[in-house]
């Protein structure tokens, strides 16, 4: 039983080996993935494009954990931007002159993370005995709470700055050089504020996505899939489903609160009204969009999600209305999302059955 | 006895056993590998299971049978702890497990498939062998992500186990297939496989004839008959095929009304008057 992969490698190669998701194969992906972000800074187009690019990156670090929640996990949680907002003030709380506290960004974004994760698990003992439906209402309500509070904990004590959110937050610094401070030249090639922000993003976005890559394939992530597909088979297999359930909640919980850490930072300022429903239904439309379960699709709905409103700016005031059409058109032709996984191991079951067995419940 | 002969002799060799569980229900049952006590479980006004025991002895097959309606999948619910016990006591190789929930219980080695097959259709067949291995697995999140070699051996050597039982359950061709594509049988094994990958102790064993012709029967029949002596463990089986429970159990225990009806080898419990009467009626003299 104690075998060794070395080992295995050496001798004759056992059959079940043609199964064995390799260590690489979340690198790949990721590699991809890297090379595009490097892609674009050396065609280095306008600073325009940047802001999209970021934006872009922040959403798809958010869409990939919220797919861990939903996708893998198959738990429907509506009060995902909730732990973003908890990143991004935590950071903007410790990290601005509100308070006259100056946290280092850099350890702000493992506190951030580990801020959200904590508060994943305060309200997922609760709410993760609730199922279905009953969990989406749950959480929509936890979203409404955080977005309440930072509205209304400016009395008696003034905490969060109520509506007039926080300015003047610190910018991230490496060795004594401030990112996003100031243009860099080196030689002709220029890195301007915002390019340096699109690396840090990036950064982030691709150790997100290395992260999901390998945990899909891992025993927590079958823990996950199983328990979507069959929460009473995987409970007869050992798997505790508080337990699996749990853990899918705070990772996505986490991701989302080092986003938000990025994205204060990135902004320099944070507002409530940046932290509300309508948010994590952007990000869960994103999952969607791009096929529930698939961490390339959550990707390409972050992409579409974030570029489709500004190409679509010349359409004027019909703008959100077109928005609208395109989604509804894109989930009848291709209700698997546009990414939609066909690879071995994943899901095939398509978004209509998947809501037909979310309104069931327990299965 | 023609029975005698089936499955490569192995009834006649398993009701030889059976000597050996009466004298050990003499003793105490600490000789049974799973053994229930009083158990009892009420649905409001319904008395669904009214103090049912059992002794499963090492390496035997122990069937449980009784009219629709009479409790079986309710005991057996509660044998694997997908319900709890308003009473009585349940010892798994002589710790009580009563209070435990059914993942631990599958972790301890107490494994179970359903009478409605519940696979993860949308997993491949072996990643729903390696599911079932979750105990025998390492890490959770960070060893998910950063992995390291503890890990990583331990995924490898359960893909092989899973690959072996496959192997030996005649699944292997479909290794990489979705689980829900396979054909009914197929998935019927599959299920079978996905316990006993798990090596567990005692296999609870849900009516896994349901469903599949007369030959299949005949297979499933050899192959449940043989489980206890290839993996060594012990398996409670509901069934209402008693063609199937004659082949393989070694002693059979009859429930009615969610009350223990008559218990012993097969042979003698489907001439007990009081089973006739339940509801095997003309049957006995057909088998």
């Amino acid at each position: 039983m104690n075998l060794d992969i070395a080992a295995a490698r050496r001798g004759p190669a056992h059959p079940s080996q043609a199964f064995l998701p390799t260590k690489r194969s979340s690198w790949g992906p990721v590699g991809v993935l890297g090379i595009i972000c490097l892609a674009l800074i050396v065609v280095s187009p306008s600073d325009y494009m940047f802001r999209i690019a970021t934006q872009v990156m922040v959403y798809s670090a958010l869409a990939m954990g919220l797919n861990v929640v939903v996708g893998l996990a198959g738990l429907l949680d509506l009060g995902f931007i909730a732990f973003f907002g908890v990143g991004a003030y935590g950071y903007a709380l410790l990290a601005s002159d509100l308070h006259g506290i100056h946290i280092s960004f850099w350890l702000m974004l493992p506190v951030g993370m580990l801020l959200a994760a904590l508060l994943g698990i305060l309200v997922g003992l609760p709410a993760l005995r609730t199922h279905g439906d009953y969990l989406a209402i749950v959480t929509l309500g936890f979203g409404e709470i955080v977005s309440v509070l930072l509205v209304n904990l400016d009395r008696p004590v003034n905490i969060t700055n109520g509506p007039q959110g926080v300015l003047g937050i610190d910018l991230p610094s490496v060795a004594g050089f401030q990112i996003g401070a100031d243009d860099v030249f080196f030689g002709g090639f220029g890195l301007t504020t915002t390019m340096q922000f699109f690396m840090l993003t990036a950064l982030y976005c691709l150790g997100v996505m290395f992260a999901c890559l390998r945990l899909r394939n891992a025993r927590v992530g079958r823990a996950w899939r199983a328990m979507r597909e069959s929460e009473a088979a995987a409970n007869a297999c050992g798997i505790s489903v508080v337990r699996a359930k749990l853990s899918a909640f705070v990772f996505g919980a986490a991701v989302a609160g080092g986003a938000g850490v990025i994205t204060a930072a990135w902004y320099g300022s944070v507002f409530p009204d940046s932290f509300l429903f309508s948010e994590s239904i952007k990000v869960l439309a994103m999952v969607v969009l791009g096929g529930i379960g698939s961490v390339w699709g959550a990707i390409a709905g972050a992409l579409v999600l974030v570029l489709m409103p500004e190409l679509l700016r010349e359409f004027d005031q019909y703008r959100l209305l077109i928005f609208g059409l395109v989604l509804v058109l894109a989930m009848r032709l291709r209700p698997q999302g546009l990414l939609g996984s066909r690879s071995p191991g994943a899901s095939r079951r398509r978004l209509p059955a998947w809501l037909a067995s979310r309104r069931k419940g327990v299965r | 006895m023609k029975r005698s002969t089936t499955a490569d002799g192995r009834v006649a060799e398993d009701l030889g056993e059976h000597g050996t569980v009466h004298e050990a229900r003499g003793v105490g049952q600490e000789a049974g590998v799973l053994s229930a006590e009083g158990l009892v479980k009420r649905f409001g006004g319904l008395v669904a299971v009214d103090g049912v025991g059992l002794t499963v002895p090492r390496r035997a097959v122990v069937g449980v049978i009784g009219p629709n309606g009479a409790g079986k999948t309710t005991l057996l619910n509660l044998l694997s702890g997908a319900l709890q016990a308003d009473s009585g006591t349940i010892l798994l190789d002589g710790s009580d497990i009563t209070s435990a929930n059914a993942a631990r219980r599958a972790g301890a080695g107490l494994r179970r498939t359903f009478q409605n097959i519940r696979l993860f259709p949308g997993m491949t067949v072996i990643e729903n062998v390696v599911v079932g291995m979750h105990v025998q697995t390492r890490g959770w999140l960070t060893g998910g992500i950063l992995g390291g070699r503890r890990v990583w051996a331990a995924e490898a050597a359960a893909l092989q186990t899973a690959y072996d039982v496959l192997e030996e359950m005649g699944l292997a061709d479909q290794a990489g297939a979705l689980a829900g594509s396979l054909s009914y049988g197929r998935q019927r094994r599959l299920e079978i496989a996905r316990a006993l990958a798990s090596a567990p102790r005692v296999l609870l064993l849900d009516e896994p004839a349901a469903g599949l012709n007369s030959a299949e029967k005949r297979q499933a029949a050899d192959m449940i008959a043989g489980l206890p002596e290839r993996y060594d463990l012990s398996v409670v089986l509901v069934e209402h095929d008693m063609d199937l429970v004659s082949r393989t159990c070694s002693s059979v225990s009859v429930i009615d009304y969610g009350r223990p009806l008559s218990d012993g080898p097969p042979a003698q419990v489907l001439r007990d008057q009081r089973v006739i009467d339940a509801y095997l009626g003309t049957a006995v003299t057909t088998v």
